[in-house]
Formats: structure tokens, C-alpha cells, sequence
């Protein structure tokens, strides 16, 4: 599976870990240029697995928390760098809001927001619209888990050993959930 | 630990491009003797090409929550605000010396008022343990007595009368209360004492 974020389509001038490095000492042009790097995967991401309404605001908690815990963050630990970081956090925040407003609710507002909310303006329709639909409420049904290994792979474009890291499970684990998903997806959608 | 995966997990990874050369090089000899992971990895290869069109599509026809440039201020925003934070806090480092040799000022000067005190106090222990005998000198004045101290220049009877009864009260009191010896009573006194005696 292969997704270009948006800063890979050119290469990128500065490291990640430079800007890091930058704004560690208070340069906010470097973090400026990281949210930039990072903005629309991070909001497609945090919009697939967490819901519409609290992308927003989930994207500005995760980058307060890279701000808070900047000191923590260490390029040389290996694990896909600062992106991987990056993402766990992500994740870390869309779990939380998981958590705080209850797995029932929460899983019956995520298939709310995807499949009503998600539906483009009537002058964006365009004819393979009821697939798109469709796809929304395959995605929906899968389990967060296997949704969150979905969305990683196809967002952060990480490898599944990072994936598996972030997601704190055995490689095997986030394969078989990622194979899973896939087989149903397949599935859904040829119905 | 790619080794200890399943054939279908090990698959995932050959269509991510994740395996080492020779992992790689295995599996294709495994593909080439094996249809049903033959058609496994078709079928997971298609799976994957649709999942990859619809998300793509899905992202095409619907706009992102906030607009990118608007969620890039708004963090940047804060983030503005926390990096001079946090430009200040790295800048406020160096002085925590300062505040250490603060923290260490007053304990230091409570051990040095502490050890004045004790040096004063031996001192004046050890003053005390000397003797009366040892003291060496010790005026005599009688307070009393006019402004002339030689009873030769006394003029009057009565001048005289007074000086001496004064000079005696002190005298004695000297010599007994403040244990001075006569000895140690200068000559001159000695002298007046005597001739008052006769």
C-alpha cells in the first residue's frame, strides 16, 4: 500500500528531526513548518479514526502534546522517527477521547459522523458517489482497532513494524489485524 | 521475527515491500510451488487496490473537517505562544545556579553566626576561669573625693576629712569585696593611705 503524504511529494529540504532540534530552542518557524508537513495527513487520520467534529480539535491536542513533550522525543531511539511519534500521539488522543466518552457512544457517533457527516455538498457529487458512501459505512463497521492499523498504514504510509509499535502490539498482531480488515473490506464492498 | 509469521501476514509485507532480499527471495520460491498463496496474494492484492482507490476517492470528494491552512494558524498560533515559553524556561536555566548559592547562603550564615557565638562563648570561659590573683590591675578612684588627689593639696579640714573617708570605703572595699590585694593598689594610694594612717 502506497500513500504520498503531502510533504513526501517533494523532498523535504530540512529533517524532521532538524525543525525538532529547532524548535526545542524556542524557533516557532520550525514547528510551523512541521504542522504544515504533517497538517492534511494528520487531519484525514485523526477525521477516519476519531469522527469529523473532533479532528480539529484532537489535531491541536496532539500538537500541544509534541510541544509538552518535546524533551521526550528522541531521534536516535530508532522506531520510525519523529512521523511515528508523531502519529502515536495521535492515536493516544484519539484513544482517549474513546475512553472518556464511552466505547457504545462513542462507536454509534463515529458511524453517525462518517456515514451523515461525511457527505459531500450536492454540487461535489459526482457519479461514483454511492461507492464512496458505501466505503464509509464499510469502514465504519470495522473494529477501532483494525480501523486505527487501516488508517495508520494509509495516512502515515509507516511501515507495519512501526504501526505495531505505535499501536503497542506484536508485528503479528497488527498484520492480522490489517488482513483482516482488508479481506472485509473486500468483502463489503463486492456485496 | 518475520520468520515466525504466517504465510498470510508474510504476504502483507511482500505487497508493502518490507521484506529483507533474502526473506523476499524465499517467499517467491514459496509462491511458485504454493496456488493457494498464489491466489491469496491476489486476492489480498486486490483487496488492497480497492481499499487504496476508495480511501483516495473518499478524500477527494470529501473536504477535510477544517480547512489546512486555517488548522496550520490555529496551531501555529499556540505553538507561538508555548515556544516563547519555552524559550524563556530554557533561558531561565543558567540562573537556577543563583538560586542554588541562595539556597546555600543562609544555612552558611546561621553555621557562621552559630560558630562566633561558640568561639565568644569559650573566650569568655575561659576569661572567667582566671583567678582574682591573676588579675593585674585595678584602679582605685575614689568618686566621692574632691578633684585633687594629693592630700597635700587638700586646703580645707573638712575637704581633707571627706577625701580620706571616702578613699578608706573604697579601699575596703577593694581589698575585700573584689579581693585585691594591697599589693596591687598603686603606690600613690598606698602612700596617701599612710599618711592618713598617721
Amino acid at each position: 500500500m502506497t500513500v504520498a503524504l503531502a510533504h513526501e511529494s517533494s523532498t523535504p529540504v530540512v529533517s524532521d528531526e532538524a525543525l525538532v532540534q529547532r524548535l526545542r530552542t524556542g524557533e516557532a518557524a520550525a514547528g510551523e513548518a512541521l504542522v504544515k508537513r504533517y497538517c492534511t495527513a494528520l487531519l484525514r487520520y485523526l477525521q477516519r479514526v476519531a469522527g469529523e467534529h473532533v479532528a480539529e480539535e484532537l489535531h491541536q491536542q496532539t500538537w500541544l502534546s509534541v510541544l509538552d513533550h518535546l524533551d521526550k522525543f528522541d531521534p536516535s531511539s530508532g522506531g520510525g522517527g519523529f512521523k511515528a511519534w508523531l502519529f502515536r500521539i495521535a492515536t493516544n488522543k484519539a484513544n482517549d477521547m474513546w475512553r472518556s466518552r464511552g466505547r457504545e457512544k462513542a462507536a454509534k457517533e463515529g458511524l453517525r459522523l462518517v456515514v451523515d457527516e461525511e457527505v459531500p455538498a450536492a454540487g461535489d457529487r459526482l457519479e461514483g458517489n454511492e461507492e464512496t458512501d458505501k466505503l464509509k459505512r464499510v469502514i465504519a463497521q470495522l473494529p477501532e482497532s483494525q480501523r486505527q492499523v487501516v488508517m495508520l498504514r494509509y495516512y502515515s504510509n509507516l511501515k507495519f513494524v512501526e504501526i505495531a509499535s505505535i499501536l503497542g502490539c506484536p508485528l503479528n498482531t497488527a498484520l492480522g489485524r490489517m488482513h483482516k480488515a482488508m479481506i472485509k473490506l473486500k468483502e463489503l464492498m463486492d456485496e | 521475527m518475520v520468520e515466525e509469521l504466517d504465510n498470510k501476514h508474510l504476504l502483507l509485507l511482500y505487497l508493502a515491500d518490507e521484506l529483507s532480499p533474502p526473506q523476499r527471495g524465499r517467499l517467491e520460491r514459496l509462491l511458485a510451488s504454493d496456488q493457494e498463496l498464489r491466489l491469496e496474494l491476489d486476492r489480498l492484492g486486490a483487496a488492497q487496490g480497492s481499499l487504496e482507490a476508495g480511501l483516495g476517492r473518499l478524500d477527494e470528494l470529501c473536504p477535510l473537517p477544517v480547512k489546512a491552512d486555517s488548522a496550520v494558524r490555529r496551531v501555529a498560533r499556540d505553538m507561538r505562544s508555548r515556544a516563547i515559553q519555552l524559550g524563556v524556561s530554557s533561558r531561565q536555566t543558567a540562573p537556577r545556579y543563583n538560586h542554588g548559592l541562595r539556597r546555600i547562603a543562609f544555612p552558611a550564615a546561621v553555621a557562621a553566626s552559630v560558630l562566633v557565638t561558640v568561639m565568644v562563648w569559650i573566650d569568655r570561659r575561659e576569661r572567667a576561669a582566671v583567678g582574682p590573683a591573676n588579675r593585674r590591675q585595678v584602679s582605685v578612684v575614689p568618686s566621692d573625693s574632691p578633684q585633687t588627689t594629693d592630700p597635700a593639696n587638700v586646703e580645707s579640714e573638712s575637704d581633707f576629712a571627706l577625701w580620706r573617708d571616702s578613699f578608706q570605703t573604697h579601699l575596703a572595699s577593694a581589698t575585700t569585696t573584689e579581693g585585691v590585694s594591697r599589693d596591687e593598689i598603686s603606690p600613690f594610694l598606698l602612700n596617701a593611705n599612710a599618711t592618713m594612717q598617721d
